[in-house]
Formats: C-alpha cells, sequence, structure tokens
C-alpha cells in the first residue's frame, strides 16, 4: 500500500498520482464487504462519525444516506452537550488558527465558544443535510438561544427549525431553555419560532421549551397526539383553536407557560383524553378562567395561583384529577370555584387535592365510587392555615353526603402528626360510613438526621403514641381499617 | 476420542479440527447435520485466512471447555484472569489484522459465509473502533477508497466542513 501522505497541502499532482496509484494498485476493500456488513459496521458508530464517511466518497456519501433511510434515526443535537465532542477532535482555535491551548486564557473562552458555536452548526447543518429525505423518529434540538445576538445566530435556528417543521419527523423537541427551568428575568427573552404555515404530517408528539409560540404559523398537524409547552408563551389562540387544527390531539401539557387571557375558555368539545396545566399564568394575570368542554377527558392536572371561573362540561369519561392551589386565603368565592370545578369533575374514581381545597371538598357532593384524598404539598404549606383549621374541624356540624355515601378510601400522605392533621383525621373517621381504608403515611425517617438519635428516638415515641391515639378515635364505618406506615 | 473432520481450503489445503471446534460455524454444523460432511468439506476461504479462522475458534472453544471443568471455589478469581488473559489475546488478534487489511476483509467475509455471528460482530467493532475519531483522508487511505469527489465539490465540502478536515 502506498505510504504517500496525499493531504490537500501538497501539490494537486502528486495528489492526483496518489489517486491514480491507488485506483491501480490497491483493493478498495469496503467494496467487497456485503451491504449489510457495512450497515452494521455504521450502526456501531455515533452520528459525527458518520457524517466523516460521508464525506469519503460519493459511494460513501449514498452508503451513508441508504444507510440513514433504512434505519430510523433519533437525532440528539444539542449545544450543551455536543461541542465538547468535536473539540476534542480538533483543538485548534477557529479564530487565530492556533491551538487552543497556546490562546491567552481571556481570549480562550471566548474562542473556545466561538469555536464550539461553528463546529455545531456545521454539524447540525450536515445532520440535516444527510437526513433530507428520511423519516427521523425523534429529534431534539436544544441551542444556547441568546437574545441579543450579534453573530446572526437567531437567523440560523430559524433555518434549523423551519427544517424541523417541514422535513418528515415523528417526534420533535425544540429547547431553548439552556437547560434550565429557572425566572424568566434570568434567562432573558424566549426564542421567538419563525412564521410560515408549517403542517407537519407525521409530527406525533411536540416538546416546546422555552419559546414563543403563535399557532396561527401552523395550518394543520395531521397527526399530532401529544404537545408539551414548557415555559412557552403562546399567543393569539385558545385551546379550542390549538385543538381544532389537530384532529388526534389526545395529551396536553402546559407548564410555567404564559398564554391569552380566554386561552382555557371554550364553547366547543375538545376531544383531548389528558390536560394538565401547571402553573401557568396570562399575558396579564397570575391565574385564569378556565371554561371547558372535554367529553373524552379521563384525566385532569391544574395546579395554580388561585382560582377564577373554573367549569369543566361534559367529563363523563374522567378517571383520575389532581388539584392544587397556592391560594393561602380560602373564602367562598374560592369555595364555589372549586365547588363548581369539581361538580364538573363528579364522574372522577380518584381526586387527589392540597390541604387547601380539603376544606373545600368536603361541601362536594360526590356520586363516584372511590375517592382518595391526598394530603400532599405538606411541606409548602404556610403556617398561615393554622388559624382557620384549628377550629375548623370541630365547628363542622352539617351533614356531607359524599362522606357519608361515597367516600372509601383516604391516603394522606406525609403525614406528621400535627394537631390539624390530627382533627382532620377525627373528623373523617367520625363521619364517613362507608369508609374501607384509611391510610396514613408518616414523613419519612430519612428526613430526621441520623447522627442524633435522641431526636430518633423521640420520633419514634411519638410515632408510637400518635398510632394509639389515631387507632383510638371513633369510627362511623365498622368495617374501616387504620394503616399507618 | 474426538471426531475430526477435514476441511479443504480455496487453495487446496487441509485442515483436520475438531467437530466440537468447527460445529461453532452454523453453515458446517448444518453440513454435518445433513449428512452433506463427508470426507473434505470444501470451503471458499484462502489457507490463510481459514487458518486465522481456526485460530478464533479454537480460543472461543477453549475458553468454553475450561468453564465446563471449573468447580465454583476460586472460580471468580479465577475468571477474572480469564478475561485479562482473553483481552490479551483479542488485542494481540485485532493488531495482526489491523496489520494486514487482506486478511482483515477476507476474515469478514469469511464470518458472514461460514455463520460466524460472535466473530463477525467482533471484526464489524474492529473495523468501527478503526474509522473512530480519523480525518476522511485517512480513512481512504486505510481502506484505499478512491476520492471521486470532482476537485470543486471537494473544495466546497472543504469549504463547508472545514472542521473535519482540519488534523
Amino acid at each position: 500500500m502506498e505510504s504517500t501522505s496525499s493531504s490537500r497541502n501538497e501539490g494537486k499532482n502528486i495528489e492526483q498520482q496518489s489517486r491514480k496509484q491507488q485506483k491501480t494498485n490497491a483493493i478498495d476493500y469496503l467494496n467487497y464487504i456485503p451491504e449489510a456488513i457495512v450497515f452494521h459496521i455504521l450502526s456501531l458508530l455515533p452520528l459525527e462519525e458518520l457524517i466523516i464517511m460521508s464525506l469519503i466518497s460519493k459511494e460513501w456519501k449514498g452508503i451513508a444516506m441508504r444507510y440513514l433511510l433504512m434505519v430510523p434515526s433519533t437525532l440528539n443535537l444539542n449545544e450543551l452537550e455536543m461541542p465538547g465532542t468535536i473539540l476534542r477532535r480538533n483543538p485548534q482555535c477557529a479564530i487565530c488558527g492556533k491551538s487552543i491551548s497556546s490562546c491567552n486564557s481571556s481570549q480562550r473562552q471566548n474562542h473556545l465558544m466561538y469555536a464550539a458555536r461553528k463546529k455545531f452548526i456545521e454539524f447540525v447543518d450536515r445532520s440535516f443535510q444527510l437526513h433530507s429525505n428520511c423519516i427521523i423518529k425523534n429529534l431534539q434540538l436544544s441551542c444556547r438561544y441568546k437574545a441579543n445576538d450579534k453573530y446572526g445566530y437567531t437567523r440560523k435556528i430559524d433555518s434549523w427549525v423551519n427544517l424541523a417543521f417541514t422535513n418528515d419527523i415523528k417526534m420533535l423537541s425544540l429547547d431553548f431553555s439552556r437547560g434550565k427551568l429557572s425566572e424568566p428575568s434570568e434567562l432573558g427573552q424566549p426564542y421567538k419560532l419563525p412564521h410560515g404555515c408549517f403542517a407537519p404530517k407525521i409530527l406525533e408528539t411536540l416538546i416546546l421549551n422555552f419559546c414563543k409560540f403563535r399557532p396561527s404559523s401552523f395550518q394543520f398537524f395531521a397527526s399530532l397526539q401529544r404537545i408539551s409547552l414548557v415555559q412557552v408563551e403562546v399567543f393569539d389562540c385558545t385551546l379550542a383553536e390549538l385543538a381544532s387544527k389537530c384532529p388526534v390531539l389526545e395529551d396536553v401539557s402546559l407548564e410555567n407557560c404564559v398564554f391569552p387571557d380566554e386561552f382555557m375558555m371554550s364553547g366547543e368539545n375538545i376531544m383531548i383524553k389528558t390536560l394538565s396545566v401547571i402553573n401557568c399564568e396570562t399575558h396579564e394575570w397570575p391565574m385564569y378562567d378556565i371554561d371547558l368542554s372535554t367529553p373524552c377527558l379521563q384525566m385532569f392536572t391544574l395546579i395554580g395561583n388561585y382560582l377564577l371561573t373554573s367549569r369543566i362540561r361534559n367529563a363523563t369519561e374522567i378517571r383520575d384529577v389532581v388539584i392544587g392551589i397556592k391560594e393561602i386565603h380560602a373564602n367562598h368565592i374560592q369555595g364555589d370555584a372549586l365547588g363548581s370545578l369539581l361538580i364538573g369533575l363528579s364522574h372522577a374514581r380518584s381526586v387527589t387535592v392540597n390541604p387547601w381545597c380539603i376544606q373545600m371538598l368536603l361541601n362536594f357532593a360526590s356520586t363516584s365510587y372511590k375517592l382518595t384524598l391526598q394530603q400532599e404539598f405538606q411541606e409548602d404549606v404556610p403556617e398561615i392555615f393554622d388559624f382557620e383549621e384549628q377550629i375548623y374541624w370541630d365547628t363542622q356540624n352539617s351533614t356531607f353526603s359524599c362522606l357519608e355515601n361515597s367516600l372509601r378510601k383516604v391516603t394522606i400522605d406525609r403525614f406528621s402528626g400535627s394537631i390539624n392533621e390530627m382533627k382532620m383525621i377525627q373528623f373523617l373517621l367520625k363521619k364517613a360510613r362507608v369508609l374501607q381504608e384509611m391510610e396514613v403515611i408518616a414523613i419519612s425517617t430519612n428526613s430526621i438526621p441520623e447522627d442524633t438519635s435522641q431526636q430518633q428516638e423521640k420520633y419514634l415515641w411519638f410515632q408510637h403514641h400518635t398510632s394509639q391515639t389515631l387507632w383510638n378515635y371513633p369510627r362511623a364505618s365498622a368495617k374501616a381499617t387504620i394503616a399507618i406506615c | 476420542m474426538a471426531i475430526m473432520y477435514a476441511l479443504k481450503s480455496s487453495d487446496n489445503e487441509i485442515f483436520e479440527v475438531e467437530q466440537k471446534v468447527i460445529e461453532q460455524s452454523e453453515t458446517i454444523k448444518k453440513m454435518i447435520e445433513d449428512g452433506a460432511a463427508t470426507g473434505e468439506i470444501p470451503l471458499q476461504v484462502s489457507s490463510k485466512t481459514l487458518a486465522k479462522v481456526l485460530e478464533w475458534c479454537k480460543q472461543r472453544q477453549h475458553k468454553t471447555v475450561e468453564n465446563e471443568n471449573d468447580d465454583n471455589k476460586g472460580k471468580r478469581k479465577k475468571e477474572r484472569d480469564e478475561d485479562d488473559d482473553i483481552k490479551e489475546w483479542e488485542n494481540k488478534f485485532s493488531d495482526e489484522l489491523k496489520a494486514d487489511k487482506d486478511v482483515l476483509f477476507d476474515l469478514l467475509l469469511a464470518s458472514n459465509y461460514l455463520d460466524l455471528p460472535a466473530l463477525l460482530s467482533f471484526l464489524c467493532q474492529l473495523v468501527a473502533d478503526m474509522v473512530a475519531g480519523k480525518m476522511p483522508e485517512e480513512i481512504r487511505r486505510m481502506f484505499n477508497i478512491e476520492n471521486d469527489f470532482t476537485p470543486e465539490e471537494e473544495k466546497a465540502i472543504t469549504a463547508e466542513h472545514g472542521w473535519a478536515f482540519q488534523p
């Protein structure tokens, strides 16, 4: 085999000569290997290496493309992870041309960042090129987006997002959060998705993180089943309008999002199965009206600051409901709002609420088979609850039909043994006539520092003492069992 | 007394091999089961390559026999030592193949033809490791691949993907 280096720096003549030599003297080994084996070899290589292979020759470009056509590809283009590996391959400074280690330290950081960005751009471009005709199973694109961008990087991102919405992709995740979930002020402006008339044909799952999303930029999502928005600002759209563009939409999840005031209001039926709205706001208010008609809804999660108009209509399929309201003051307006929300969800088999909701919940006349009260979020609950709750349980003398006829199982999580909790349990045991099971899960012993054996002993004593007290409470239901763990 | 079979290479060299060793090849195992393997078994593999194939099979066979004879006592330490031995053997084996690519690719074809999945995947991994971290020009040289991009195309690629070509 010839050993002359045929690098591009040498004269053309030598290079051509060496090419000729290769042609005549040596065997192109890989040419003799069946394509199935070549594909197997390619399957052992990461995408970066596949890109290198596609640069070897026309034939290899073809092989790499055929390979990608055959295997459903998963592309993780992550600017937070990738440049490191690319830089390791080639530690040359992209600006001054010297080896990275010879730049001085102040330059170094900048140059390194610049070099990393440049390589990432080239890598993403090439990845899109190689995949231009094939179906991508899962594309995750995470960019270090910055609003005040001097180098035209935003335009580059725009072009990738354009490609992402026009290529055949089944699952698409666009993340501009730089891996953080933090206060908007810390992150600056979210990335603005480009305008267009996108109509992704096979897209089934769309996950957006930290961007501005204008559903009017999209014509139609023919196959979209699941949409998950995190830290996304939604403009000019309601949930119903979004759903009308997605005929097979099933799951909607909104977390730390900002949407228009009317977003959660609609007269039309929305045929989704799960809806989860967590810590969202409108552009003007920390909470929003909810008035939806969802005949197929099975799971509903609402975590928010307080309640305004809250109605879920036609939810006859509903199974699981989770409601957590952070409001510190409980008043009758909030009570009415929660009541109206829960009446709409009265078909639910399981309702999980935080302590704030429990007082309200007792007024809720449910026909459901099994109602699970889950006292969660214990650690987040401010002390301010105490003043009302102390006397609350003792003063409740009215009849509660849900308690008397429906409540079968109660789970109390993160039980700490406070007077409020004891009173609430006492109250429930006294009232619930068909109760079968009460499960009390104590705050884990792990939360007690291990080195203080005295404290631990105290804790064990307390646990024993509390259990005794709980077991001695009078029970309305003879069948009721109490399990403390 | 172990049953022996005679394998005939494409250049008419005869290799006497124990049945257990050669049965690792699904292709030959089938021939034996079908009763087609009477006398010499002719194979479309050169003697040089067939010697390598048998070297691999014997090493694998050796390993499984030893494991069967072990009792539990001291097995773990022994296994660890054995793993080291095998690794050492495999390293030597791959170094020889890297140095002689004719044999490497013949062996790749032979492992496919003889249906030796363990050898095939070992060799594929070896080729993948040889390619990993290399520049396109290095890979071309390693496997004698002709660069059929026109100078213009190459210039465009170099401009577009300069990062891949830098040493």
